[in-house]
C-alpha cells in the first residue's frame, strides 16, 4: 500500500488514542462540573498517561508502523513526545496547587491521601526515568542496563498512575470507562512484550550464521552472516538491522547496524562494525559460525524510497556503510545515474572500504571526493571538513536534480545541511541517517 | 528534511494536547457532556403530575448518570424528606451542592457533594421522585406524599445557597 496512506490511517489512529480520554470523560454520566482550571489539571493528567503508555507501541518496532515514517523518527519522535507527556503530568498538580494553594500537602510523597500518594510516587517514578534517559552517558550508565531500567520503571509509573486514578475514582467511576483506560495501558505495555517475547520467537526460526569476521582499516570490521535454511533478509540499500549475537534471540543485548552488502543478495548479508566500546569491540574475537539473530530490515534511508535522477552521498567516518550497501546495490542493478560520493575521515590509515570503492567506481558512475582531517604528503583530494568550500570546489553545476544523503556523525551532518543550504540546495532535496539514535 | 518535519510534527501534536485538553475543560466546567439527555422526554412530562409510568424512565436515567457512580442505593431518602423541611432541602441541595459535616451511620464526617444545577427542572424532578420510589423507599414514605414536580425546583432556584448553607439545613432526624 502507499506509504503515506499507511503513514496518514496510523496518525488517525494515533490521534484518536491519544485523546480517546478526554471524549470519554465527556460522555455521560459523567460527574459535576468543577472549575475550569481543576478540570484542565486533571484532562492534563489523562492526556499525559495515555501519551506515555503509547510509548510502548511506538517503540515496539512494529513494521507497519514504523516503515511509513522511518523507525528513526519515531524514535526520536518517542524521546520528544515523552518528555512533554511528562511535563504534562507535572503540570496536572501543579496546576491543582497554584488554582488552590490549600492542596499544597498534596504534594508531600508520604503524606496526604493514598491517592495522592499514589500520585506522587507516580510523578517521581516518570521524571526519574526521564532523568536516568537524559543523563544516561553523562552518568555511564551501560546501555542494557539502561534499556531494563527504563521499562521497568515505565512500567511501574503507570501502574501507580492507575492506583492514583482508582482511588481518586472521579471520572472513573463509572466501571466502563475506567476500563477503557487500564484497556488502553494493557495493550500498549503489551507492545513490549511482543518485542521481546513474540518477535525473538519468530527471530529464533531464522538464523544467521557468522561466516566471515574480516578486520578493515580505522578499527572497523566487516562482519558476514548467512541465513541458516532460509532466504535471509529482503532489506533496501541503506537499511539497517538489529543485531543479536548468539544462541538465544531473547536476549537484551542488541545493536543496530546498517547492512554494507548488496540488497540484490538477501541470504550473505555484510555488516561494517567500528570498535566503539563492548559489543563492537568484541566483533573481532567471534569465532566463524556463532548463532546471529536479526531484526528488520528498519530505515527509511534509501535511494529506492526516493527515485532521483542522481546522488550525492555525504559520508564520515562508519557513516559509509549505508553508502556502500547503495553503491554495490545499484552496480550490482547496472544503474547508470550519476553518483558523487564525499567521504570524510581522520587520515587514510583510519579510512574504511576504500578497496570496495575502487572497485565500484570501475562499475558505475561515480566519483569520489575524500576529505581528509589530516591527509598524507602529497594528497592531491580535499583536506579538512566536508565544508561550504568544499562543496562549492566539487559539487556540479548542472541541470539535474540529485537527492543528497547524509550520513555521520552528529556535527558532521549539521555542518553538511549548513553548506548545502549555503549553496541553496532545497531541503526537500536532503536526507540524514543517524547512528546516534538513543 | 524529514527531520525538520518530524520536529514540527512533535510541537504540533505537543500544542493539540494542550489545546484540546484546554478545549475538554472549558467544555467540563459548563457542565457540558457529549450525549443529552433525550429532550422529548423531558419536555412530555414537563407540565403532567407524578406518575410512575410516565416520570420512571427519565428519572432512572438520571440516576444511572448522575449518581449511580456514587450511591448505589440511597435508603434514608424518606426520613430526610419527611422531616422539617426535609422536601426543600433535597432539592436545595442537588441545586447547591453540600460541603459540610454529615453524620453517616452514627459518625461525623466531612462531605462534599456535587451541584447538578445544569439538569433540567424536570430532570431533577424525576430523580428526585425517582429517590422516593426505589429499593422499598415508598414503602416508608407518608400517605399521598407529595412528589417534586418542575415548578418546585425552577421555584428553589432563586434560593441560590452556599454549599455550606446548604449543610447548615440539613435536617436532623
Ligand atoms: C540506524 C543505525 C545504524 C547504525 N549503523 C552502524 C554501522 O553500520 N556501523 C557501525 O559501526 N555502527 C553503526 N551504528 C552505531 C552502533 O549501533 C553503535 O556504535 C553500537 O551500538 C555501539 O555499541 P557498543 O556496545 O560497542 O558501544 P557502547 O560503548 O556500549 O555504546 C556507545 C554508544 O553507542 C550507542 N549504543 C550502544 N548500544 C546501542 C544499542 N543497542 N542501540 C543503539 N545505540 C546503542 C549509545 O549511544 C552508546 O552510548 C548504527 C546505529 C544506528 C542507530
Amino acid at each position: 500500500m502507499n506509504r503515506t496512506i499507511v503513514g496518514a490511517f496510523w496518525l488517525v489512529v494515533y490521534l484518536i488514542v491519544i485523546l480517546s480520554p478526554l471524549f470519554i470523560m465527556m460522555i455521560r454520566p459523567a460527574p459535576a462540573e468543577r472549575s475550569f482550571w481543576v478540570e484542565f489539571s486533571v484532562g492534563l493528567g489523562f492526556v499525559g498517561l495515555v501519551q506515555t503508555a503509547v510509548q510502548f507501541a511506538l517503540i515496539a518496532r512494529y513494521k507497519t508502523i514504523t516503515a511509513p515514517y522511518g523507525i528513526d523518527l519515531i524514535l526520536k519522535y518517542h524521546r520528544q513526545i515523552a518528555t512533554i507527556a511528562i511535563a504534562l503530568l507535572i503540570a496536572h498538580p501543579v496546576i491543582l496547587v497554584i488554582h488552590n494553594p490549600a492542596l499544597l500537602s498534596l504534594l508531600n510523597p508520604v503524606g496526604g491521601s493514598m491517592a495522592s500518594r499514589a500520585g506522587n510516587w507516580a510523578l517521581y517514578t516518570f521524571i526519574l526515568l526521564a532523568l536516568l534517559s537524559h543523563f544516561r552517558q553523562r552518568i555511564r550508565l551501560d546501555y542494557e542496563v539502561w534499556r531494563v531500567t527504563h521499562a521497568g520503571l515505565a512500567i511501574l509509573a503507570i501502574l501507580l498512575s492507575h492506583v492514583h486514578i482508582r482511588l481518586s475514582a472521579y471520572y472513573t467511576a463509572t466501571p466502563w470507562k475506567h476500563g477503557v483506560l487500564i484497556g488502553i495501558s494493557v495493550v500498549m505495555i503489551a507492545s513490549l512484550g511482543y518485542l521481546r517475547l513474540i518477535k525473538p520467537a519468530f527471530m529464533r526460526r531464522r538464523p544467521y550464521r557468522v561466516v566471515n569476521v574480516a578486520a578493515d582499516r580505522g578499527d572497523t570490521w566487516r562482519l558476514t552472516v548467512e541465513a541458516r535454511g532460509h532466504d535471509g533478509m529482503r532489506f533496501k540499500p541503506g537499511q539497517f538491522a538489529w543485531l543479536k549475537l548468539g544462541p538465544s534471540p531473547y536476549s537484551v543485548e542488541e545493536h543496530p547496524f546498517s547492512f554494507s552488502s548488496s540488497a540484490q543478495d538477501p541470504e550473505r548479508l555484510e555488516f561494517g562494525i567500528k570498535e566503539l566500546g563492548d559489543f563492537t569491540g568484541a566483533i573481532g574475537s567471534l569465532p566463524a559460525g556463532t548463532t546471529a539473530y536479526l531484526d528488520g530490515p528498519h530505515g527509511a534511508f534509501s535511494p529506492d524510497l526516493e527515485p532521483a535522477a542522481g546522488y550525492v552521498f555525504y559520508a564520515g567516518g562508519v557513516g559509509i556503510t549505508p553508502f556502500i550497501s547503495m553503491l554495490r546495490t545499484l552496480a550490482d542493478r547496472g544503474d547508470k545515474r550519476p553518483i558523487l560520493l564525499f567521504y570524510g575521515d581522520k587520515s587514510w590509515e583510519e579510512t574504511a572500504f576504500t578497496d570496495t570503492l575502487a572497485g565500484l567506481v570501475e562499475r558505475l558512475d561515480l566519483t569520489i571526493v575524500y576529505v581528509l582531517e589530516n591527509p598524507p604528503e602529497a594528497w592531491d583530494d580535499e583536506e579538512g571538513f566536508i565544508d561550504a568550500d568544499v562543496l562549492e570546489r566539487r559539487l556540479p553545476d548542472e541541470g539535474i536534480e540529485r537527492l543528497h544523503l547524509i550520513c555521520g556523525p552528529a556535527p558532521m551532518l549539521a555542518a553538511v545541511e549548513a553548506a548545502l543550504q549555503e549553496r541553496a540546495v532545497p531541503l526537500r532535496l536532503i536526507r540524514f541517517e543517524r547512528f546516534d539514535l538513543v | 528534511m524529514r527531520h525538520l518535519y518530524a520536529n514540527r510534527a512533535a510541537y504540533l501534536l505537543a500544542g493539540l494536547l494542550v489545546v484540546a485538553t484546554a478545549l475538554f475543560a472549558w467544555l467540563r466546567s459548563e457542565g457540558g457532556t457529549l450525549i443529552a439527555v433525550d429532550e422529548d422526554r423531558v419536555q412530555d412530562i414537563e407540565g403532567e403530575a407524578w406518575d410512575e409510568a410516565a416520570w420512571g424512565p427519565l428519572g432512572e436515567a438520571v440516576y444511572a448518570a448522575e449518581c449511580q457512580a456514587c450511591h448505589a442505593t440511597l435508603t434514608h431518602i424518606p426520613e430526610l424528606f419527611a422531616a422539617q423541611d426535609g422536601r426543600s432541602y433535597l432539592i436545595d441541595l442537588m441545586l447547591n451542592g453540600y460541603d459540610g459535616e454529615m453524620v453517616i451511620e452514627g459518625s461525623a464526617s466531612s462531605v462534599e457533594h456535587p451541584r447538578f444545577a445544569d439538569l433540567d427542572d424536570a430532570e431533577l424532578a424525576a430523580v428526585l421522585n425517582h429517590l422516593l420510589v426505589s429499593w422499598g423507599n415508598d414503602e416508608a414514605l407518608p400517605d399521598e406524599p407529595d412528589f417534586y414536580a418542575p415548578p418546585d425546583i425552577e421555584e428553589a432556584r432563586d434560593r441560590d445557597l452556599d454549599p455550606e448553607e446548604v449543610a447548615a439545613s440539613r435536617p436532623s432526624p
